[in-house]
């Protein structure tokens, strides 16, 4: 097959060249469309208002400059050269709005609380971004912290993806090359704000090569302010995803780019972004893949073309020896089977390529007939080969989170851990309504658009959005990935839209009417049609709808109406993404705030106050022991080594505290004393109604260390004999004497005098018996309850187990020594306690 | 606790100023009930005072001793000869007494048959068990032919335990000991207790009283409540035990108190036999309270140190299979004659050294470095390669033998990866690899070459094939 687009020029958005030249005469007087389009302003809707209000059915027309019936009158006389300059001028300072808008609206947390690092991963960038400032590239690369995961140690420099802090590093230096000296915290802080700038402009550099320009300035609008991005990236998450949507959109726009111009140029750059991606987020396999599959898609649809070729083998060989030179990632591109895709695809190209150029030099239908077949032999010989790989163990299997991906139930039965991470769930359906709102609802409508014009780049739109769309749906935190496709391709529909109801020509002749208002509307499916042969009507809905009035959606009420509706919509969603921002995504969670009664902020601290505590109180080296989340904090804010933190590397270990946390004293004592814990940290919501505490994580912790000690540790003793997973009363004794359950509520039911302990968070009632602590002792509590911290007391100073201790210390007489007795002296001595 | 210097602090410190021949100190508290005369003991407390200790002596109700005030010991050892006091002051109570244990105060308890029912429960916190009031040990075959059957005489070789840091040889070989109306304790599974003294193979406990011969009577009279409990004789009856925390504060548990009497200190007792013997008890109990008052069997770590190969500082962070020497001086605590105290080497055979990350990645022995083992204390080195594993790893040395004081030394480093530039840069082994890609850049260029200097008009057919 010809390709179709093979000589248009980089700014084809527009269809195939043979009718460009005319569809650019038409979609001149088009352009006031950008006025409308973002900035709703003023002047254009007045150009409409004012003829509209003159008449009911039949509407004065205009003539433009050629002739020509347009709807309503249009400035005349201005050259193409002033257009194209007011175009441009306008394109530009749309998006620069549009990158402060996207950076605004992300400072809601700044300006609420302060400049602060928010939740649990960024804590850990923050620190490793410091220990990259401080001390260098060499030392933050060869870090081994000795605090994390005590006492395994975590080689730091070579388990994380550098591009986050190398990236803010630079723009550190950077910023002090010019005189500006900024503390890192706020390079940090402001890093995600700035990037979702970058990705606005990114992104309307994709969709502008997708469709219009127009879309594009819609795109980026949509995706600077769209929740499920701004999710990630408020001033203060400083998380891999704030960079990576930039790198995702740019290395998808320079891949389109290099797909249309066969450039290897353009291949490179799509290598080092996709290098940088590798560097910087883990969901760099999500580029690694969509490439090559559009790539294999664009094979099967026939379209092997030599930029194609160019494009993709420049990307594949640079990119996978780039990616190779992250210490983290190594040799994984030709190892694992996440990265076969790639390679399998590369494979692919150079055979097709062979083939191609074999038959061309050689004619003869028998030898292309061989040819063929030599082919698909080699690929199935290959692909056989792949699998031989994979199950001898030299490639390794997809890792588990990639499993829990194509089967959802996959993760809680084999992985509770991965399971246990809020955002691994799958996403609920008012989640996508939530996170993206009318776009949701557009979404569709774009990916039918690029189906009709189904060129390479719109391929890759359809692909994204199918693979995004299924992702979305898998897992909460893929919301992210979705969140660009959705936005251009509801730009993209929006702007058909749009473009439908303001393109200012209308037929020239009444009677030519009904076929005129077939093809009127959109002067690109128009164009299209003429280049290629007339395969179906475009919106012959509206078409048909209009035949009906003599004037149908030429009428400027009915632009008027729907054009209105539109802008409706998009100060709903402005208001919306606001509104959302503001109240769901810009918290710290570090710092909390209620509202007082009188509507005053009530700012909850407690975090920040325990660990400061810690941080003033106890020895440099005291281990503390919490549950995984709150490792990174512990170590950035506290800065006291802990034995489990967000970075799950190792199950074992997780599920070890998990173990200690789940048994009772006399199991939990030994692991605690083993890892030499000092201190043990629980956060508890009960007092405040705090939903995220340890006890709703409780049956995580069961869970996973069970999946270690099956013997041991089991769910079903948790749950009361109906099912529940209750702590009042009804609370099974295991429940009750596990560590977890006495840290939360110890001494809980003493802060009501009496009155009934109501858990605000679970809504029951804590018993009243008071709870004994042997082995540990309470260290500290923050205001609200919120971080309980509890001392690891030593082994007794004349060797009595801690039960006996605890009972000599409320006043109980031992009735006799048992050891003693019994063993008359002769028994085996008990083992010394260790250090 | 993870660093030496905690317990090396307070013994540096006090190395200058002791001259006493205790390691901790020389304030003795010594409690006593009214019913035990004091002039009955003068040559213990005489024994005591030419040890250089300075006894305080004070009722058990009286109010004004004070064990701890604000916060501090008030004395270094306690001496609690009060066996049938039933209540003492509240200074003087269970948990003040268990208190100042723990602060390190050094306990001596001399105790009788008629041991009130709160004092037996204070020492089951030890995992002592008493036998009831009334039995004592009795011995018919061997005691002081002058008294009654319980006054049992202990012969020294088959009665003591051996211990080198407790019992000086002179005492395991010397006279037989007299235990005159003694209770008998069990000790219980503690692993910081230990027997001092325990009855020999004839001596059993009962009701010491004349029996008549009947049968019935004499089995009601041995051991405890009829058969209930087992008979408790030979050597499982503990006379005298030791207590050493673990912190190395010491207990004595001396189930007699009479055994520390003028009446047998030092003096000739006649036996069944009829022949006169010296008795060992002076000796016995001299060596006793030495250990109890941290006399003897004092170690203390001097210093500890660890280094890589070729240097001399402790590093935080080693390499894998880096050469490390790790390092460590031991003293014993010794008394010289004239009164004063002195660190003297204390030589082992069996002091081992663990590289522990959770397990035990290394288990060397320590040994005796005679080139820089000085006066005072002996160098024990350990020469090992890191293991090829990172993480946080302790130096770690336990002793724990019963008598000596425990020896436990932990410092942390960090085994970490080689750095990125320690790797070897070329490696034999690779050689396939460096020819592969020397001959693929080689082709690479020569196809190059030969594809420039083709003809022109030859690549311009081809380039306009390829855009199409």
């Amino acid at each position: 097959m010809a390709p179709k687009t093979a000589k248009s020029p980089a700014k084809s958005a527009r269809p195939p060249p043979s009718s460009s030249q005319q569809s650019f005469d038409n979609s001149i007087p088009t352009t006031p469309e950008l006025e409308t389009v973002s900035p709703p302003n003023g002047a254009t809707t007045t150009t409409i208002s004012s003829p509209s209000s003159s008449g009911g059915g039949i509407f004065p027309t205009f003539l433009d400059g050629k002739g020509k019936r347009i709807a309503y009158p249009l400035p005349s006389g201005l050259s193409p050269t002033a257009i194209n300059n007011t175009e441009s001028l306008l394109r530009f300072v749309i998006l620069a709005l549009i990158c402060g808008a996207a950076i605004g609206s992300r400072l809601f947390a700044v300006i609420r609380f302060e400049s602060v690092i928010h939740e649990f991963d960024p804590w850990f960038n923050f620190r490793a971004s410091k220990v990259l400032v401080n001390d260098g590239f060499y030392e933050f690369w060869n870090w081994f912290d000795p605090s994390a995961w005590y006492p395994l140690g975590r080689t730091v420099g070579t388990t994380l993806y550098p591009g986050l802090m190398v990236t803010s590093g630079l723009i550190w230096h950077a910023l002090r090359a010019i005189n500006m000296p900024v503390d890192i915290r706020n390079v940090c802080v402001m890093l995600a704000p700035g990037f979702a700038g970058l990705t606005a402009w990114s992104t309307y550099l994709f969709t502008a090569e997708m469709s219009t320009p127009s879309a594009g300035l819609l795109a980026a609008a949509f995706i600077g302010i769209a929740p499920g991005y701004i999710s990630r990236s408020v001033a203060g998450s400083y998380d891999n995803e704030a960079i990576a949507i930039f790198i995702l959109m740019a290395s998808f726009y320079s891949w389109i780019k290099a797909l249309k111009t066969g450039s290897s140029l353009w291949g490179m750059v799509t290598a080092l972004f996709y290098a940088w991606m590798v560097a910087a987020w883990g969901g760099y396999v999500f580029i690694t893949n969509m490439i090559p599959l559009h790539a294999f898609v664009l094979i099967l649809m026939g379209r092997f073309n030599n930029r194609l070729y160019t494009a993709y083998s420049s990307w594949y060989a640079i990119g996978t020896i780039a990616s190779m030179q992250v210490p983290f990632v190594e040799f994984l591109p030709i190892r694992t089977s996440e990265h076969m895709a790639a390679l399998g695809v590369f494979g692919l190209l150079q055979l097709i390529a062979f083939v191609e150029t074999v038959r061309r030099l050689v004619p003869g239908k028998q030898f292309q007939l061989l040819l063929r077949a030599f082919v698909v032999a080699v690929f199935v010989v290959s692909f056989a080969a792949l699998v031989v790989l994979t199950f001898s163990g030299w490639i390794a299997p997809f890792a588990g989170r990639f499993y829990s991906l194509w089967d959802t139930g996959y993760a809680k039965v084999h992985m509770p851990i991965i399971a246990s991470v809020s955002e691994h769930q799958p996403t609920a359906w008012p989640s996508f309504y939530f996170d993206l709102e009318m776009l949701i609802f557009f979404f569709p409508a774009g990916v039918y658009w690029c189906f009709r014009e189904l060129r390479d780049e719109q391929v890759f739109i359809i692909i994204y959005a199918v693979l995004s769309a299924y992702f979305a749906g898998v897992m909460v935190r893929l919301m992210l990935v979705i969140t660009p496709v959705v936005c251009v391709c509801a730009a993209i529909a929006f702007s058909k839209l749009l473009e439908a109801y303001i393109d200012p020509s209308v037929p020239s002749d009444p009677a030519e009417e009904t076929g005129a208002a077939e093809d009127q509307p959109i002067s690109k499916s128009k164009a299209k049609k003429m280049a290629a042969t007339q395969q179906s009507k475009p919106f012959s809905f509206t078409g048909l709808l209009g035949g009906k009035s003599t004037s149908g959606i030429f009428a400027l009420d009915t632009r008027f109406a729907v054009i209105t509706t539109l802008i409706l919509f998009l100060f709903v969603f402005v208001h919306h993404c606001t509104w959302v921002t503001s109240s769901a995504y810009s918290s710290p969670s570090v710092v909390l705030a209620s509202r007082n009664q009188d509507g005053s902020q009530n700012i909850i601290d407690d975090f920040r106050e325990a660990y400061y505590w810690i941080r003033q109180n106890t020895p440099k080296d005291a281990v503390v022991m919490s549950w995984w989340d709150y490792g990174y904090q512990i170590a950035g804010m506290a800065d006291r080594p802990t034995l489990v933190d967000n970075n799950t590397w190792n199950n074992t270990h997780i599920a070890t505290v998990g173990k200690a946390m789940s048994s009772s004293e006399d199991v939990a004592y030994p692991i605690l004393r083993k890892h030499d814990v000092d201190y043990v940290l629980v956060i508890f919501g009960g007092l405040l109604g705090y939903s995220g505490d340890d006890i709703n994580k409780f049956l995580w912790m069961v869970r996973i260390a069970q999946g270690e000690w099956p013997d041991e540790v089991q769910e079903v003793n948790y749950f009361t004999q109906r099912g529940e997973y209750a702590v009042d009363e009804r609370a099974t004794p295991t429940m009750k004497n596990s560590l977890m359950y006495k840290m939360s509520y110890y001494r809980f039911p003493e802060l009501f005098g009496g009155h009934p302990a109501q858990d605000r968070v679970r809504g029951q009632t804590i018993p009243q018996t008071p709870i004994v602590l042997d082995t540990l002792e309470e260290a500290f509590t923050s205001e609200n309850w919120i971080v309980r911290l509890y001392k690891v007391k030593k082994e007794d100073v004349i060797g009595r187990d801690h039960k006996a201790v605890t009972a000599w210390n409320g006043g109980k007489k031992l009735g006799k020594s048992a050891s003693a007795s019994s063993s008359a002296g002769a028994g085996v001595k008990r083992g010394r306690p260790s250090m | 606790m993870r660093t030496t210097s905690f317990f090396l602090a307070p013994f540096v410190a006090l190395l200058g100023l002791v001259s006493a021949r205790s390691a901790t100190g020389d304030r003795v508290l010594v409690v006593l009930e009214s019913a035990v005369s004091k002039d009955d003991y003068s040559k213990f407390w005489g024994s005591l005072k030419a040890r250089g200790f300075e006894l305080t002596f004070k009722e058990p109700k009286d109010k004004d001793t004070e064990l701890i005030k604000y916060g501090q010991n008030q004395y270094d050892h306690l001496i609690l000869f009060a066996p049938t006091t039933k209540s003492f002051s509240p200074s003087l109570s269970s948990k003040s007494i268990l208190e100042s244990q723990f602060g390190g105060l050094n306990t001596l308890y001399l105790l009788s048959p008629n041991l009130t029912e709160n004092q037996r429960e204070h020492l089951r916190e030890y995992d002592i068990e008493f036998v009831d009031p009334k039995y004592t040990l009795i011995d018919s075959f061997s005691h002081v032919s002058s008294a009654s059957a319980s006054s049992v005489l202990l012969p020294s070789t088959s009665s003591l335990v051996p211990n080198d840091a407790v019992l000086s040889p002179s005492t395991l070989s010397g006279g037989p000991i007299v235990y005159p109306h003694g209770t008998v304790h069990t000790a219980g599974l503690n692993p910081y207790l230990f027997e001092v003294l325990h009855a020999s193979k004839t001596a059993y406990v009962g009701e010491e009283r004349v029996l008549t011969g009947d049968e019935a009577e004499v089995e009601k009279t041995v051991g405890g409540k009829g058969s209930k409990e087992p008979v408790v004789s030979g050597k499982k009856a503990a006379l005298v035990s030791a207590f050493q925390t673990r912190d190395n504060a010491r207990a004595g548990f001396v189930g007699s108190g009479e055994m520390l009497s003028d009446k047998y200190w030092g003096t000739s007792v006649k036996t069944l036999d009829g022949k006169t013997v010296e008795t060992g008890n002076a000796e016995f109990v001299s060596d006793f309270t030495k250990w109890v008052f941290q006399e003897t069997g004092v170690v203390k770590i001097v210093s500890s140190t660890h280094f890589r190969a070729g240097e001399t500082e402790p590093r935080d962070l080693y390499t894998k299979k880096d050469d490390i020497t790790f390092s460590l001086t031991l003293a014993q605590h010794v008394s010289t004659e004239n009164g004063t105290a002195s660190l003297a080497p204390f030589q082992v055979s069996d002091l081992q050294l663990d590289f522990t990350m959770l397990d035990p990645h290394i288990r060397t022995a320590l040994v005796e470095d005679i080139n820089s083992t000085s006066d005072v204390g002996t160098t024990y080195t350990a020469r090992f390669n890191a293991p090829d594993r990172h993480g946080v790893f302790k130096f770690v040395v336990e002793y724990w033998r019963p008598g000596w004081s425990y020896i436990r030394s932990s410092s942390t480093a960090s085994v970490v990866p080689l750095r990125h530039d320690q790797y070897p840069r070329f490696i034999t082994g690779a050689w396939p690899y460096y020819i592969a890609a020397i001959s693929t850049s080689l082709t690479f260029l020569t196809f190059c070459a030969l594809w420039v200097s083709l003809g022109e008009t030859d690549k311009d057919r081809k380039g306009k094939k390829k855009v199409e």
